[in-house]
This record gives C-alpha cells, structure tokens and sequence, in this order.
C-alpha cells in the first residue's frame, strides 16, 4: 500500500494537481481585461504592486472591532503557519529535495517547526469553528468551503501523527491526505492560493489607472 | 525523598503491595583479591563510595549499588547524570500501571454509569411551557468558539491521552503489538502537539467566562436543595447554576493543572530532577482523568440531557421561557438591559 501511495498515487495526484491549476490558470488570464477608452490618470503596474503588497497589511479599521480582529489574527496565523510548515519543514525540505526539485534549502529547526504548526492548527480550527457558529458564515459558507478547511487540517493533522517518521502506516496516511488534498485543489476555493495575487493585482491596476488611491 | 513520601502513602491507603521494597544496602565485607583484576565497573562510573571494594568483582554487590540508585562520579561532565538507574522509578511505573490504571478506570466507568442512571430516573430536562419564539442571546460569538475550540482539542487530548494510558491494556489484545505501536506513536505525538493549544484554550475560557461563573448567594441555594433535579422544582439562578459554575471551575483548575505538567512534560529539559517529571505526570493524568469523568456528564447534559442547551452554543441564543424555565434571574436580567437600550439604536455592522 505505501508503495502504491508513495509511487503511482503519487504521480497521479501531482499530475492532476500540476495540470488542472496550469489549465485554470490559463483560462483565468487568457479572459483578459476590460479595454479602457478614457486616458490614464496613473500607473496600473504601480496600482497592481501597491495592491498586492498593501493588502497583505490589515486595515486599522478591522483591527478596532473584536471580533474581526481575532478573524484577522486566525488567518494570518494558519497562513503564515501553514507556508512555513509546508516549505520549512525538515521532512518536507527532503522530500522536495528527493522527491520534486532535485534541490532544497535550509530547514527550520524542529522548534521552529512546532511553533509554526501550532499556530497552523490554532488559526484553522478557529476559522473553521467560526464557519458553524457564526450566523452569517454559516449560512454563505457552501460544502466546497467545509472540504477545503477539512481536508487541509486532514493533511495536518496526519502530518503531525507521523512527526516520529517511525510508522509507515502513519506515513502513508499523510501521504494518502496530501494527494487527495492535490487531487481536489485545482478545483476548488483552496485555488485562491495562485489566485489571490491576479485578483488583487487586477484590482489594483484598474484602480491605478483610474488614479483612484484605496 | 518527596516522591517517595507521596506515593507511599498513596499505596497504603489503596493497599496495594509494593513490588519495589526498600533494601538495606549493606556492602559485604571484601574479599582480597590481587591488584590487575578485571573490574566490572562500567568505565562511565567511578563511585565516591565506591560501588565495589577495591579488588573485588562481586558483580551483585556493583549491581545492588547501582540499583539502589547509588551516585557515583562521571568521568566527563558531559555525560549527564552520575546516576545510572533511579530506582523511584520502579515505584512511579507501579503507581501509573496499576493505581492509575485501575482507579483512573473505575472513575471514568462511574461517571459513565451516573450519567446512565441519571438518563434513566430523570430523562430529558424539557421545557415546560411551549417556546415564544422570542430569543435572548446567551453567548457571543467569542464565546462560542473559545468554548468548541477547547471542546474539539480536549477531545482529542482526551483520546490520545487515554491511548497512551490505557493502550497496552486494550489495545494489544485487538490490533497486536506492532499496531499498538502505530496507534500510540501517532497519540504520542498528536497528544504533545496539541497540549500547548489547549492552555491556550484554558486561559481563553477563562478570560470570556470567568466573571459570570464568580460564586453567588442564589448557588447556596441551588445547592442546598439539590438543584431541583429529581424533584422537578425550578431554583432559581443566574447566568450560570451553581453546578454549571463547579464544572467551569474544575474545568480552569484542572485544565491550569494539565497544562502546567504538560507543558514541563513536553519540554522534560527543564526540569532539574527526574522526579519532577514523574511528579508531573502523575498530576497530569489524575486531573485530565478528572476532566473527562466531569466532561461525560457536561456532554450529555450539553447535549441531548437539557432540551434547548445545544442550540445556546451553536446559535447563542434561547428562547425567553427556556431562559426563564433554567435561569430566571439572568433572564430578568437580561430583559432590564434589553429595555434600557435607546430606541432606534443601530447595531453596529460585524
């Protein structure tokens, strides 16, 4: 059974990952933009980096009322959690180093790597607890929603079951999570992780051009 | 010395015979031997007491001095402790094997068959009158997610914890030893990871919760009369009864407990002795086997027990009879505030 996980399964799930998202990245910025008639009053590429940039900063207003705040603190703390988790990971470092790019870099020490799942797992369970008990994420949030959020803590969850790397078992659980978790990536919400920099861009870039400050 | 003195008492009030009995060491008397003997002193120890006569080879008498716990003298300071084997160790894995085990056991199986029995004589606590369709709001959203944030990580703290106590008992004789092995290298390490977010939990819930959950003269008499349970009589209470505010408080002691000597067990390099570490567990498993004996009951209760309870926490609000049927004084309470608000005020947009 690892063999197939580890090997076939593997493969699949990364071809279908790679091929989908190239596909529906494709599609995304073949559709084009609006042609502008009017003069341009700015830069758009200034307005599209602005954009991408400042938004990664919350706004002061979102900070002042406490229960947005502690949304604004639980998504950046499962983001930042889960990027340094997935790319700073010892065992996730080998992997890649083995496994995808024939190279790696310099791995977080295993504290670091604690600190970072925790707060991986803090600001997932908190966002997604909020999806049920909250009246209005409950009623907007959609099946899509609830699989993306559980299959991703599925994968860390099974991840940190496996932090002994003793168990081939357990291995081939987190092994088996990840590839579904590729599987279904391109073809649903967790896309906004290749997406989120052409979205806010383009709306910068309309915006700088329009000379409109935001 | 402490250690010793805790478990020993701990072992003759329940009884049970100790495995481990503390022996007199008395060196016996060397023989002479010629010098260029082999020693079998392990080269790591040389003992300030020597552990062996000079001369001598008694293997048994090296041995009896070690297993007694005997310091000696490293012959490097980075080699750590001059003590190779701490025999209070013997008696915290009796204590833990079979003290723990067994009563943790009996506990768990107790609140169970309480609960059982409550259900039967009692059933499900309904409300008497039909709702309004009037609703207060009982929690804020904070307080719903702390709530079944620390609800979701305990439970499974508590599984994985149970694992490790309890696996080799009743996880051998289904899934064998090499599965036992996955099942527990997989709690182990579940079980250290998600420790530290459940002291966060702990102090959250303390925060949101801790105010309203302050003692009361109206708990005396909630007490006294029994909470009303089996006679059907409502007493009246604040936001939260008096049971509801002793399951709160076991839960912040407990929890504040668990995290301590979870903590100091997760990062075992702070602590100076191991002993402390041992102390430690033993604190950890006698309050989480406390938490989830007390979290049976909370969950049924929660749950199906109390008709309208769940929907307090996932929704945040009841209905104005179930509020006046199970807390009237916060129910009256909460009518006063509600009319003193202006009218035409905005709620602000969330």
């Amino acid at each position: 059974m690892i063999a197939f996980l580890e090997g076939p399964a593997w493969y699949a799930a990364l071809t279908i990952f790679v091929a989908f998202s190239l596909w529906r990245l494709g599609w995304v910025l073949l559709m084009g933009g609006e042609k502008h008639k009017s003069p341009a009053r700015g830069s758009a590429a200034a307005g599209a980096i602005k954009n991408v940039l400042g938004e990664m900063v919350p706004r002061r207003a979102f900070l002042k009322r406490g229960k947005v705040w502690f949304v604004v603190f639980a998504g950046y703390a499962f983001h930042l959690g889960l990027f340094a988790v997935l790319l700073f990971a010892a065992p996730h470092v080998d992997f890649i180093e083995k496994r995808l790019l024939g190279f790696g870099w310099t791995a977080m020490p295993y504290w670091g790597f604690i600190v970072a799942a925790e707060f991986a797992f803090l600001g997932l369970l908190l966002l997604w607890i909020r999806r049920f008990v909250d009246p209005v994420t409950r009623l907007i949030s959609r099946l899509d929603d609830h699989l993306a959020a559980g299959l991703t803590f599925l994968v860390l969850l099974t991840g940190c079951l496996a932090l002994g790397q003793q168990s081939v078992i357990l291995r081939g659980m987190h092994m088996g999570s990840v590839e579904l978790w590729l599987i279904y990536f391109p073809f649903s919400s967790l896309f906004h992780t290749f997406t989120w920099p052409l979205s806010r861009g383009y709306t910068g870039a309309l915006f700088g051009r329009r000379g409109i400050r935001a | 010395m402490r250690l010793l003195t805790v478990f020993s008492l701990l072992m003759l009030i329940f009884a049970l015979p100790a495995s481990v009995s503390a022996q007199d060491f008395k060196p016996p008397v060397p023989a002479s031997r010629p010098s260029g003997t082999v020693s079998p002193a392990p080269s790591l120890v040389r003992p300030e007491q020597p552990l062996l006569e000079r001369g001598s080879d008694d293997i048994s008498q090296l041995w009896r001095g070690i297993r007694m716990g005997r310091r000696g003298t490293l012959s490097s300071k980075s080699l750590g402790t001059p003590v190779l084997v701490q025999s209070e160790g013997e008696l915290w894995r009796n204590v833990r094997s079979t003290l723990v085990q067994t009563y943790g056991a009996y506990l768990l199986g107790l609140a169970a068959a309480a609960t059982l029995l409550f259900w039967l004589l009692r059933g499900r606590i309904r409300l008497k009158e039909k709702p309004t369709g009037r609703l207060i709001e009982r929690f804020t959203l904070p307080e719903r997610v702390v709530h079944w944030y620390l609800a979701v990580v305990f439970l499974f703290l508590g599984t994985t914890g149970l694992i490790l106590l309890f696996g080799r008992s009743i996880l051998i004789p289904v899934f064998g030893r090499e599965g036992l092995a996955v099942f527990a290298s997989a709690a182990l390490h579940g079980h250290n990871l998600f420790g530290p977010l459940f002291a966060l939990g702990v102090i959250a819930m303390l925060v949101l919760y801790g105010r309203d959950n302050l003692p009361k003269m109206a708990d005396l008499k909630w007490l006294a009369t029994g909470a009303g349970l089996f006679t059907g009589r409502h007493i009246p209470s604040w936001k939260f009864n008096a049971g509801e505010k002793i399951w709160f408080w076991i839960v912040i002691v407990t929890g504040v407990a668990i995290s301590a000597s979870g903590l100091l067990l997760d990062f075992s390099y702070l602590a100076t002795d191991l002993s402390q570490l041992q102390i430690a567990h033993f604190v950890h498993v006698s309050g989480a086997l406390i938490a989830i004996a007390g979290a049976i009951g909370h969950i049924y209760l929660g749950s199906v027990g109390v008709e309208g309870a769940l929907d307090a926490m996932v929704t945040g609000e009841v209905d104005e009879n179930w509020a006046r049927e199970h807390h009237d004084l916060w129910a009256a309470q909460s009518s006063e505030t509600k009319a003193e608000e202006p009218v035409g005020r905005v709620a602000p947009a969330e």
